[in-house]
């Protein structure tokens, strides 16, 4: 059922560390240890290098794309304790360079385009930044967070702005609260909330019993209760359910074979894709009863379906 | 936290650099406020002299270098601020350990270095841009090196040339001498765009190391012509290089600022360190391995010396992400994984999984097992490989989905129709589950036409039923078979009228004592609306207590359907209702009108409990028959059920169906309302719509705005609209109200005669070219292309 499209030679001289596809999954940026980002265009199943950005110092952890409506926006984060915000138009050009960090920046993820231009990254250095762009000045505000996780914050991920707060409308209800939720260095994945024009800290999950790699909120589209993917070094992947992202439950997706290192929801958030330490990915699927099927799997480069052919969906 | 086979002890001031005795059994370190030597034992540092003693502490004693000779175990060298070599003999008895000072450059040296095997000659290096050899028998210099540069950073012999000697300098140059020769340098060339601090040489290979403030540390084969073999990113100015003994391609680094850690490369593997060390809390100033692979000294502007072992080294390539994951909007999987990936390294269980205390800023330090980072370091170079791979994940979906959502049909026609429709293209696409919905949604809200629309009066009856004697035969239990539902499309908005066809010979077999049905025509009971049929058609049965007969009603309407019925002639007004059943069903047929409740009234009070039905005859026929009718099985209601089935295919992450089919429900869609709340029907519509937007279905998602029944989704198409103003010249994005940078010095010609249009200019607003009035006014007389030749057909005026 999944089958290998085609794999790319990246021309990256060290290892890839986040591949994204941007919104209409049309472009996809790579970031590597050799300090570079790649963008390819995706057409027709074939891709052409559109962009090589050279301007981080050290290996670049992470990128994310922002929404289209604010132009194809880039932001990238490296362990040169940098972000960088980068804009297409014509070529590729630093739009914006954030140094406000005083360690390695592991994460970065925009927020929903309804909230405006912001941009969330965490650091090493236990610190998240809110960088929100202002239409009136021009200027980027930046709000931090310090102390959010002890030794380091790994994760970062935004809650969408459809999210299980059915009660409140985002597009008429401004005070519809934003919501992050990361996951760090100290085991812990916390959810932060804003209020006013703080950020505080509203739930912290426990459960993984080592750093937690990587955090997802699932993309909400139809669904009727929030979802947050985690995975930790104890090769663990948590599902974290709730109805009204106030009190969460925990599910156990699946104890691997080894570190787990990140999940990814598909469009409609249920399907999740997670790959580990054994070299594959996986995708997962919740049934009725609220178990977690292996849907498919593959190992590099093969694919291959375990047992049953799914839904005709 | 210090592992726990790091020795570590602290100054008074910090030491600017370090240097071990030949055997690699003492340290001396030297700062402008330090100078001490220490004997290395197995768990400390314990100091055997302090040198910064005597009643005079001048400037000799602020040393920017310290060297140990190779050769005499009592002789150190120190490079001071103020120009000044200073030359230690330790064997002195008495507390002053000065042996001479040679005050020969006039600015800061910044290297002293001895001489491999000669050990009477030493060279220093200084700001100056000058190099001396010092003869220390003599006590005078022996020669002076003019490096034509700026200054001098660092100074080397070359372990395999005997008298060769590497300076690098401030200008990014490197430079080969022979120390016998002072005239003119052997070889120089240009290794970097800055200043270069260090460098340092292979102890096997012809290979020469150099650190740069240009964040590299490359890697030169002088064996001939220099070649450059290697290029390391790091992330700061790189102060301090040192290749680790008997490991070919490893070499150490510390940057000058930034980052205080020490970092062993692999230079096979440019942008990963191999190993890193970071216990000091401020740079690192020098690095010394101690003659051997798996411990090295190094101490830093924060007081300390430290002694490192190998087996206590951070690995980072261990904590950085090797796989990322990401799912398109397309159902794409993109999964990029390391070609080779490391292998299970087990760690040490003593140092597994403890987290030491906060402000720690590195990943846990010395937890490999000595296998494992041997395993780590044999593997590391290859490891660099990632393999990015596309996978078509999801297997169909998407583009099933993106297909129906092109072909779905929202409005435009009745319910009914819109489901035969979308659960036709579902079914296409093979998603039969979906197709199954719609055939429900279809049943559920209406009934196919008749095979014989019946335009006029008097319809007739379904052709298989023409024979009456036949129909009067049909058992009683399929009477719901000749209930037959008949469609109007009032035209205005869709909005159907129904007509319920009762066979004539039922109504006699019922009301034969009335006679109130004639012959013909008086068996069509219309509705208003298909809503009003509800589920009750598909097992309409009309038992005989459901026909209370009731006095002739007055002339026209009777008192208890007054409101409805003129509501319903209201609504037909309006451009958002419903033909009047009154005229819709006297129009058509003329035989029957049956008066819906309205909508809200039907769901909420009795939804499909019971329907009121009212056959009323033509004028002049027999007498008006009221049918009420309650149905007998009323647990059949299809609104949870559906509603129920939504969410399930919204839970399977299919938003498309959830919403299409509440939005081609149009009116029947209140009977959903108390199922599915406002907070989700919005949700499933800005889900879909946002759908559509990744898939640049920006047709569809407007359409969807478009029939939203919500405020708070069809206001979106007063949202986020924005109109860009572009040169019509170059097209490139331009400032509204004001000419195109680019194309300022451009005045508009005119198309037709190419000469500058002042006054009155003309253009088409397809292709906006245009000119003269007058001109373009006799162009377009007797042309219809673009007068540009941009083939446009253009439309003026």
């Amino acid at each position: 059922m999944i089958t290998v499209l085609n794999t790319i030679d990246t021309g990256h001289e060290d290892m890839i560390h986040d591949a994204e596809l941007d919104y209409y999954g049309l472009k996809l940026a790579t970031c590597s240890s050799d300090n570079s980002v790649k963008i390819y265009d995706i057409k027709n199943g074939t891709q052409t290098l559109a962009a090589d950005l050279k301007g981080h110092f050290g290996p670049v952890w992470q990128v994310a794309w922002a929404h289209p409506k604010y132009g194809n926006l880039l932001a990238s984060c490296s362990y040169d304790r940098k972000v960088i915000i980068w804009k297409e138009s014509g070529e590729w050009t630093k739009l914006y360079e954030h140094t406000g960090h005083e360690s390695s920046v592991n994460s970065v993820a925009w927020a929903p385009a309804e909230y405006g231009l912001i941009l969330a990254c965490c650091s090493s250095d236990g610190s998240i930044s809110i960088i929100q762009y202002s239409q009136d000045t021009g200027n980027w505000d930046v709000k931090k967070i310090t102390g959010a996780h002890a030794i380091g914050v790994n994760s970062i991920s935004w809650c969408p702005a459809l999210s299980a707060d059915l009660n409140l409308d985002p597009l008429t209800n401004k005070d519809a609260p934003k919501r992050l939720v990361t996951g760090g260095c100290d085991n812990l994945i916390k959810i932060w909330r804003e209020q006013g024009d703080q950020w505080v800290e509203e739930n912290r999950l426990e459960l993984h019993i080592d750093w937690v790699r990587d955090v997802a909120w699932a993309p909400s589209l139809g669904l009727q209760r929030s979802m947050i993917a985690s995975c930790s070094q104890d090769k663990r992947v948590v599902i974290w359910s709730s109805d009204d992202n106030v009190s969460w439950t925990p599910t156990i997706l699946n104890t691997f074979d080894d570190v787990v290192w990140s999940v990814s929801w598909s469009l409609t958030g249920n399907i999740l894709a997670v790959s580990g330490g054994d070299n594959k990915v996986s995708l997962w699927r919740e049934s009725t009863d609220g178990q977690w099927l292996c849907i498919s799997e593959v190992a590099k480069g093969l694919g291959q379906t375990p047992n049953d052919e799914r839904s005709t969906l | 936290m210090i592992p726990s086979n790091t020795i570590c002890v602290s100054e008074e001031g910090p030491a600017n650099a370090l240097a071990l005795n030949k055997d690699a059994t003492q340290v001396v370190i030297a700062g402008r406020n330090v100078f001490k030597v220490f004997s290395i034992e197995e768990n400390d540092f314990t100091e055997v002299c302090n040198l910064r003693v005597g009643k005079n502490l001048n400037l000799n004693f602020s040393s920017i270098d310290v060297a140990w000779s190779t050769i005499e175990e009592n002789t150190l060298a120190t490079a001071a601020t103020n120009g000044a070599v200073v030359v230690w003999n330790l064997g002195r008895s008495g507390r002053s350990k000065q042996e001479h000072v040679f005050s020969d450059h006039k600015r800061t040296v910044n290297k002293v270095s001895f001489h491999l095997t000669e050990p009477a000659l030493l060279i220093s290096g200084s700001q100056d841009g000058m190099m001396k050899c010092f003869d220390l028998r003599m006590k005078e210099v022996a020669r002076t090196f003019i490096s034509n540069t700026e200054s001098i950073r660092d100074v080397q012999f070359s372990p395999h040339q005997a008298h060769t000697f590497a300076a690098v300098s401030e200008n990014g140059n490197v430079q080969l001498w022979d120390v016998r020769r002072h005239e003119r340098c052997l070889q120089q060339f240009t290794a970097h765009s800055g200043p270069v601090f260090a460098c340092d040489w292979h102890s096997e290979m012809p290979w020469l190391a150099t650190a740069s403030r240009d964040k590299t540390i490359k890697v030169w084969d002088i064996h001939a012509k220099p070649n450059l073999e290697h290029t390391i990113y790091t992330i700061a100015s790189v102060g301090h290089v040192k290749w680790r003994p008997q490991k070919k391609y490893q070499v150490a680094s510390c940057a000058l600022v930034l980052d205080c850690a020490v970092h062993v490369w692999d230079v096979r593997r440019p942008h990963v360190p191999l190993a890193t060390f970071a216990e000091h809390r401020d740079v690192t100033t020098a690095i010394a391995w101690q003659n051997d692979p798996n411990t090295f000294l190094s101490t830093s502007r924060d007081c300390s010396l430290y002694r490192h072992r190998f087996s206590e080294a951070a690995h980072p390539v261990l904590w950085a992400n090797p796989h990322g994951v990401c799912v398109s909007a397309r159902g794409d999987v993109t999964h990029a994984a390391p070609d080779c990936p490391l292998p299970a390294l087990h760690t040490n269980p003593a140092s597994d999984r403890y987290v030491p205390g906060l402000g720690r800023k590195q990943p846990t330090a010395g937890s490999l097992r000595p296998q494992a980072q041997a395993a780590l370091e044999r593997l590391f170079p290859g490891g660099a490989a990632s393999v990015l791979t596309r996978y078509s994940g999801e297997g169909r979906p998407p583009c099933c989905v993106v297909a129906c959502a092109k072909e779905y049909k929202m409005r435009g026609l009745p319910t009914h129709e819109l489901a035969e429709h979308n659960a036709k293209v579902a079914r296409a696409y093979n998603r039969h589950m979906v197709g199954h919905v719609w055939e429900v949604v279809r049943c559920v809200y209406g009934r196919p036409p008749p095979r014989e629309p019946p335009e006029r009066e008097p319809p007739p009856p379904p052709p298989a039923h023409t024979n009456s004697n036949a129909v009067e035969e049909e058992p009683l239990e399929e009477v719901e078979q000749w209930a037959e539902t008949q469609f109007h499309n009032s035209g205005v908005l869709g909005m159907p009228t129904l007509s319920i066809y009762i066979p004539p010979h039922k109504y006699k077999i019922r009301h034969d004592a009335t006679g109130a049905c004639g012959p013909e025509g008086s068996g069509w009971v219309s509705a208003a609306s298909a809503h009003y049929v509800d589920v009750e058609t598909a097992d309409w049965t009309l038992p005989e207590e459901a026909f209370p007969l009731r006095a002739p009603p007055p002339a026209h309407q009777p008192s208890i359907l007054d409101t409805t019925h003129g509501r319903a002639a209201a609504g037909g007004a309006s451009p958002g209702g419903s033909s009047s059943p009154g005229s819709g069903s006297s129009g058509s047929n003329g035989s029957a009108c049956t008066a819906p409740p309205n909508l809200e009234q039907t769901s909420s009070a009795y939804p499909g409990a019971a329907t009121l039905c009212r056959a009323q005859p033509e004028e002049g026929e027999s007498g008006p028959l009221w049918v009420v009718h309650e149905a007998l099985r009323p647990h059949v209601e299809p609104a949870p059920l559906l509603a129920l089935a939504l969410r399930h295919h919204a839970d399977l992450g299919d938003v498309q169906t959830a919403a299409l089919v509440m939005i081609v429900l149009h009116e029947h869609r209140s009977d959903l309302f108390p199922y599915i709340d406002e907070g989700l029907q919005e949700h499933w519509l800005l889900g879909y719509i946002e759908f559509l937007q990744k898939h640049k279905l920006w047709n569809v998602a407007t359409e969807v705005v478009r029939c939203a029944w919500l405020s708070s989704v069809w206001s979106l198409s007063q949202q986020s609209s924005s109109v860009t103003v572009c040169c019509g010249r170059c097209g490139r994005r331009a400032r509204p109200r004001a000419m195109c940078d680019r194309c300022l010095p451009h005045p508009d010609l005119c198309a037709v005669c190419r000469q500058v249009v002042r006054g009155l200019y003309a253009w088409c607003q397809g292709c906006s070219h245009g000119g003269h009035l007058e001109h373009m006014r006799q162009w377009m007389e007797k042309h219809q292309l673009c007068p540009a030749g941009c083939g446009h057909h253009c439309q003026l005026g």
